[in-house]
């Protein structure tokens, strides 16, 4: 008995399984724990702790409910811009004949792949008025006078992160729209109904999970990113919940942070939540004959109006903000194109008279070593995350029991809940204060890497089980009968038939990655300097030309990478067939 | 099927295919395809996969522009590829059943079956009566409230055909409706559409690469190969009367037998027996000879006839179709006796073959 047992422990998967189990609950569970009980008082006395202050106390408005209020206002515009952009720009290509959707397809995926401070800086460089000090945006150098709700606060924050999400929206429901298959439409059109009630009364009703999913994500998405209201909002003290929480944190008040931090984690995780319930039991299997390309909309007339409208779309977030970028750089005073154009601040070596003496990117020692850790930081947890996606993955292939197919499967996706700040605030909790038991990896590279891999985790996780999933399982099996073990079969054949997937994947956590700053705003110190978070301290001390270059940087690595990845996965999209 | 229900019968439009091409790029799908359709006749466009058929049809619905000839339904032309005029598929009075039975999945049965009642303008009370009358007719009246997802394939087909037949369409297109069904179900399904024909009175054309259901439910066939018509006729005219060696081949169960010879001082030979006599071309032309398969009798090795091998016999219907070898061929005859896997028997051919037919596959007849 004790040695069947003991035999079944020892079996490899056994084995796996429990190390996939012991290294998610490190990275995934103890992080959360750790931020919950950090947050109680070791008397049990709520009363005394930070619960109150940011809850019922007379601060608790500014501390909690405005800048709840507040993420709640930027994610429903984030929410609903996003939506009807994105169908509208789903519909023009899988469905009309306007000219151009091809190119119109390519650019809408791009903002995507942008990091989402890039158009938040483009909005800054145009916009910025005088109400902050520091240099005016290229309106105001005009002499546009520009007002402050265009300039600051719940609208620039709103369309900066609209024009980043609608690319997301775009290819949930143009995926949608495309999996329809061409005879569901041509069956409607058929009855002799009208375009508009063919769209109205089938083409949407049928996508309709598609257009909750993208309302959901990009809500959630509104609610925790920290990236656009940290330089669009926080000059001007329009607080959201993840500026408080990064303000908290970083003014020294951990415990009302960390308090913070759960909220944010509740209403990010609620609304993904009710949306994973409302639409797992409404996905409409359609049963796929022949398939067939959707016939398109003639638009006759409206063609080259539509064409208009959706490639200004397209053009205003994708080559637009990059453009203003990259002129800004080159510009010898910001945003001025009148005092002459400069390769100073790619180039130029440290002169006391320009930016505080500060040298071009490309000469600058701190951005050279920035950008070594960034990439070290980025590789190492795509290898991380897809090596432990991929293990996770596995386990749950092969082992038997439903708890532990539960178990890793659940603790593989809670990390998507959770905003990267919050993230990174509980990896504070868990591996940089005194009274937890791990050790105190604050200030080191490997917390980085260790937050880095728990928040590729659900994205490693879903590609790697997709991947396997490609590889049948009677071929693994056919190997099993020859008598093959489990590294071998592993190495053997499922690395081999999965490698594509799994390497696109890989390149897509370490773009999602380097871009990356709400996790490791928290995080980084002077001794680990990383690209995203020196960006966003150019930006907030006024260094725009070095702000943007930075920022080119990381959109160039991350739009190649992106779309390489996507070719390795053999992605052509299912709107292009 | 109740018998309340009222059959419309006399509402089909006879259809006219004249010269019809579609290209894509330069290559031809559909090549130059002739032919008539009479009014509330069930055509049946076969051909293997490739062959065009279902370009064919789609060009007939209007779903595709045909790049030249004209599609007439009566007197009314529908497309004309050569003018680039064409009516609208919504305008022409046609039915489609998918392939994939293109159900709005987030309807309803009866929402399937009434919301293009609804387009069309009818009143509430007569699409409830409408719809429960094809649902009746076919057996699915109990499914009304489900949604597409929660049903069978099968039930799901029988949706399509409601839905189809519902608005009562003169022409009715089927592409392949029984291809996701299973073997059982797709003979069941086969006689419902034939009934489902003779009740709407309307003129049907149906794709399937199947000739088995085919013969059995076509009143008019169409064999298509490579984009080009083969031949257009009733079963019997081309199982009795096939234009081409590969009609001859395709038709049938079993197919007639072909067997290829070479002329020789005005016979048709093949490695020493004669299979036809006084054929007036010259020495070396090659010919094939077509059999019945009915007609062919299997031998003991000592007798006359072709050498072949058995590699099967199949029961069917008290008798055998037994599946023989000959070379690289496969040929199946029907016979009265079982023979072992691998037996070496013999071909015994009747005296004169039933058809021939020239090297490019042509029927070929020295009376002409």
């Amino acid at each position: 008995m004790r040695q069947t047992i003991l035999r079944r422990l020892t079996r490899p998967v056994t084995v796996l399984t429990g190390l996939v189990l012991a290294v998610l609950g490190i990275l995934v569970a103890a992080p959360l724990v750790s931020l919950v009980s950090a947050t109680i008082p070791a008397d049990g006395d709520f009363a005394g702790s930070s619960w109150p202050d940011v809850v019922t106390s007379p601060m608790a408005v500014n501390l909690f409910w405005t800048p709840l209020q507040n993420s709640l206002l930027v994610a429903l515009g984030t929410a609903v811009l996003s939506t009807v952009l994105g169908a509208f720009l789903a519909w023009v290509v899988v469905l009309s004949d306007a000219p151009g959707r091809k190119i119109i397809a390519v650019l809408a995926t791009i903002p995507f792949a942008l990091p989402s401070f890039a158009i938040a800086l483009a909005w800054s460089s145009v916009f910025r008025n005088g109400r902050v000090g520091g240099s005016p945006g290229i309106l105001a150098g005009m002499g546009v006078e520009v007002p402050d709700w265009l300039a600051w606060g719940a609208l620039p924050v709103t369309l900066a992160l609209v024009a980043h999400y609608f690319s997301l929206s775009f290819i949930i429901i143009a995926a949608a729209l495309a999996g329809l298959g061409g005879d569901l439409l041509a069956a409607a059109e058929l009855t002799g109904a009208s375009k508009l009630r063919v769209a109205a009364s089938i083409a949407i009703p049928a996508v309709s999970p598609a257009l909750l999913s993208s309302f959901l994500l990009a809500f959630a998405e509104g609610v925790s990113n920290f990236a656009s209201p940290a330089l669009l909002g926080l000059p001007v003290r329009f607080q959201t919940l993840s500026t408080r929480l990064y303000g908290s944190i970083s003014t020294g008040n951990v415990e009302r942070g960390y308090v913070l931090a759960i909220l944010l984690v509740i209403v990010a995780a609620a609304v993904l939540y009710v949306g994973n319930r409302v639409t797992a039991g409404r996905s409409f299997a359609v049963i796929t004959g022949k398939a067939t390309r959707p016939r398109t909309v003639r638009l006759g007339a409206a063609a080259w109006p539509v064409f208009t409208l959706a490639s200004g779309l397209v053009a205003a977030t994708t080559i637009l903000p990059l453009a203003v970028l990259a002129l800004t750089t080159f510009s010898r005073r910001s945003h001025r194109f009148d005092d002459g154009f400069t390769l100073h601040y790619w180039v130029g070596e440290s002169d006391p008279g320009v930016s505080h003496g500060m040298a071009g990117v490309f000469r600058n020692d701190r951005l050279m070593d920035a950008t070594g850790t960034t990439i070290a930081y980025g590789l190492a947890v795509a290898a991380g995350a897809v090596v432990l996606g991929m293990l996770a993955a596995y386990a749950v292939r092969r082992s038997g029991s439903t708890a532990v197919i539960g178990s890793i499967s659940f603790l593989s996706y809670v990390p998507f809940l959770i905003p990267g700040i919050a993230l990174g605030a509980a990896f504070i909790a868990l591996f940089g204060s005194a009274s937890s038991p791990l050790p105190n990896l604050y200030g080191t590279f490997w917390i980085l890497v260790l937050a880095g891999i728990a928040a590729s985790v659900p994205y490693a996780f879903q590609t790697s089980k997709s991947a396997l999933g490609q590889v049948s399982g009677e071929l693994e099996e056919a190997a099993v009968v020859v008598g093959a073990g489990t590294g071998r079969r592993i190495t053997r054949i499922l690395l081999p038939l999965s490698a594509r997937g799994v390497t696109g994947g890989a390149m897509l956590v370490f773009v999602t990655t380097v871009r990356d700053l709400s996790l490791v705003v928290l995080l980084v110190t002077p001794a680990t300097p990383l690209l995203a978070v020196e960006t966003f301290r150019y930006a907030e001390e006024g260094f725009t030309q070095h702000a943007n270059a930075i920022t080119l940087i990381i959109a160039a690595v991350s739009v190649t990478a992106t779309l390489l990845a996507r070719r390795l996965q053999g992605a052509d999209q299912p709107w292009n067939r | 099927m109740t018998e309340t229900t009222t059959p419309d019968v006399g509402r089909g439009a006879s259809i006219t295919v004249d010269r019809l091409v579609k290209s894509f790029g330069d290559q031809r799908a559909v090549n130059e395809v002739s032919m008539d359709l009479p009014a509330g006749a069930l055509l049946v466009l076969l051909g293997p996969s490739g062959c065009g058929k279902t370009t064919t049809l789609r060009m007939i619905a209007g779903l595709e522009d045909p790049s030249g000839g004209r599609i007439r339904f009566g007197d009314k032309t529908m497309a004309d590829g050569d003018s680039g005029a064409a009516v609208p598929a919504e305008k022409r009075g046609i039915g489609m059943v998918f392939q994939s039975y293109a159900l709005w999945p987030h309807m309803t049965v009866r929402a399937n079956v009434e919301w293009p009642l609804k387009v069309a303008g009818w009143g509430t009370a007569e699409r409830r009566r409408r719809s429960a009358e094809v649902l009746g007719m076919l057996g699915i009246d109990h499914l009304a409230e489900r949604y597409p997802g929660q049903l069978s394939g099968g039930q799901q087909q029988r949706v399509a055909i409601a839905r189809t037949v519902a608005p009562r369409p003169q022409v009715l297109l089927f592409d392949e409706p029984l291809s996701n069904l299973d073997a059982r179900l797709r003979v069941d399904t086969r006689a419902e559409l034939v009934e489902v024909h003779r009740r709407s009175g309307a003129t049907s054309v149906y794709v399937t690469h199947d000739q088995i259901e085919a013969l059995a439910m076509a009143t008019h066939i169409a064999v298509l190969k490579e984009g080009r018509l083969e031949q257009f006729g009733t079963p019997d005219e081309l199982l009795e009367n096939p234009q081409t060696a590969f009609v001859a081949e395709f038709l049938g169960s079993p197919a007639a037998v072909l067997i290829e010879g070479t002329v020789a001082s005005g016979e048709l030979m093949h490695e020493g027996i004669a299979l036809a006599a006084a054929v007036p071309l010259p020495d070396g032309e090659t010919l094939s000879a077509m059999y019945r398969p009915e007609a062919i009798s299997l031998a003991e090795q000592d007798g006359t006839g072709v050498d072949i091998t058995v590699l099967e016999s199949t029961p069917s219907a008290g008798r055998f179709v037994v599946t023989v070898r000959r070379g690289a061929k496969r040929i199946a005859v029907v016979s009265e006796t079982r023979y072992p896997v691998g037996a070496r028997l013999r071909l015994v051919l009747p005296e004169e073959p039933a058809a021939l037919f020239d090297a490019e596959g042509r029927r070929w007849d020295h009376l002409a």
